[in-house]
Parts: C-alpha cells; sequence; structure tokens
C-alpha cells in the first residue's frame, strides 16, 4: 500500500492504519528502536508506542513523509526510555556526540539549557546538506539511527577505520560549525 | 527528555536526509553481495589458471 494511501486510512480513523504501518514500515520501526534501546522488549514497547502516538497525531498532521514522520516519533520515544533506563550507562553513539556540544572548556554545557535548539537546528542541517552523500549517509546512520560501526561497514561497503576516522573528522567539523563567529550555540 | 541534548535536536533534520540514509541501505548491501561475489570469481579464476 502506498503511503497516501496508509495517511488517508489515519485521516478516516480506520484501525486498518495501524496494520498496514505495522506491514509496511514495523520492521524499519522496530530495528530503529533496537539500535538505541538494545534490547527486545523495550523496542517492541516503543514500536507500539509509535503506533499510538502516530494514530493520535494523524490528524491534524497530515506527514509528506509517512516513515521519516515515524522514525522521528519512534527515535523521541526510544531516546526518552533510553534516558530513563541507561541514565548511568550512556550509550556509546551518545557520548560521541556529546564531544560535540558537551565541551566543559566551552564553558556552555547543553545541560546548562543555554543552547538555541533552532539555531542548532539549522547549524546541523547546514552542515549535513554540505558533505559529500557518502560522508552524510555514514553521520546520519550513525547518530539518527543509531546503528553500530559495524553495521555501517556492512551497509556502506567501507572499512571499520574509514568510518570511523570519518566519523571522528565530521564531529570535528560540527563541532566548529556549532562554535560559529559568535562563540557558540546561538546562545540567548 | 531533555530537549537540550544534541541528540535530540537530531530528530528534527530534514526529512530527505533521513530517508536518503534509510534507502541507501539497501544498495550496501546488494553491492556488498556483488563485491564478495566477484572477489570470489576473481579467486577460482587465479586458482584455476595457477593450477593450469
Amino acid at each position: 500500500m502506498e503511503d497516501c494511501e496508509i495517511v488517508k486510512l489515519y485521516l478516516d480513523r480506520k484501525e486498518a492504519a495501524i496494520n498496514e504501518t505495522k506491514v509496511k514500515y514495523g520492521r524499519a520501526i522496530y530495528k530503529t528502536a533496537y539500535n538505541f534501546l538494545g534490547n527486545k522488549e523495550d523496542a517492541e514497547e516503543c514500536e507500539n508506542d509509535t503506533y499510538f502516538e502516530a494514530w493520535q497525531s494523524i490528524p491534524p498532521c497530515v506527514p509528506e513523509f509517512l516513515l521519516a514522520y515515524l522514525l522521528k516519533i519512534n527515535r523521541c520515544r526510544a531516546m526518552d526510555r533510553a534516558d530513563y533506563k541507561n541514565a548511568q550507562k550512556r550509550r556509546a553513539v551518545v557520548c560521541e556526540l556529546e564531544q560535540c556540544v558537551g565541551d566543559k572548556r566551552l564553558g556552555k554545557s547543553y545541560i546548562d539549557g543555554y543552547i538555541n535548539k533552532e539555531y542548532v537546528l539549522q547549524v546541523i542541517d547546514d552542515f549535513l546538506y554540505c558533505l559529500d552523500r557518502e560522508k552524510r549517509i555514514v553521520f546520519i546512520k550513525r547518530y539518527w539511527y543509531g546503528k553500530s560501526i559495524c553495521q555501517i561497514c556492512t551497509e556502506m561497503c567501507m572499512a571499520p577505520g574509514r568510518v570511523k576516522m570519518m566519523l571522528y573528522r565530521m564531529r570535528n567539523s560540527l563541532k566548529e560549525c556549532l562554535m560559529g563567529e559568535d562563540g557558540g550555540y546561538g546562545q540567548k | 527528555m531533555d530537549k537540550n541534548n544534541v541528540l535530540s535536536i537530531l530528530t528534527d533534520i530534514d526529512d530527505e536526509m533521513i530517508l536518503e540514509a534509510f534507502e541507501y541501505r539497501a544498495f550496501g548491501n546488494f553491492a556488498m553481495k556483488w563485491k564478495i561475489i566477484l572477489e570470489f570469481t576473481y579467486i577460482v579464476l587465479i586458482l584455476s589458471m595457477v593450477m593450469k
């Protein structure tokens, strides 16, 4: 079934929408949650939360890209759950990116609540669009989908060393972009 | 959720970039399979030439 037909089912408040979503995108949703949670039961709960939230939010929302919409909900729920369950044991993917924005040398840790979210999002969007396609995909696979280096190597046909070096350089570049001309993060 | 966490902020990046990375996987797997098949064929060819 096409995405627009599934969205129409949501808009018509037909419960078949959830089944069709599960058939078409269930696996992708589950795997994205699993990447962040590393636990089958939590990933399944997260998948179900995603269907529920999609059911509640469409309408009023009418997503242009259904998969991206569902994965965004799923990622938020997975991160909520990951924060709750792994407060002490933070996953590697989180720690890596914290180097970009949580650097204490800058005196503006993200925890302080000083970050201008819109500014950071715009910088990240611009940064990603400026990258080569291959680099951009590696970055998103790692930090958006939360995939392991090993998974990325298999999917991209690359050596682990190359992926690690690529990610390291991109993190440094992103950090420089986030610092910007005004000293960082679009601080208000 | 800590909305100020950069990983959380990253959630809202452009939909097209998310889909681009998602779709690239299929090609990656496809390419990987063909790469393995070609490498295997190459080794077999080399071996058969050496054996002659």
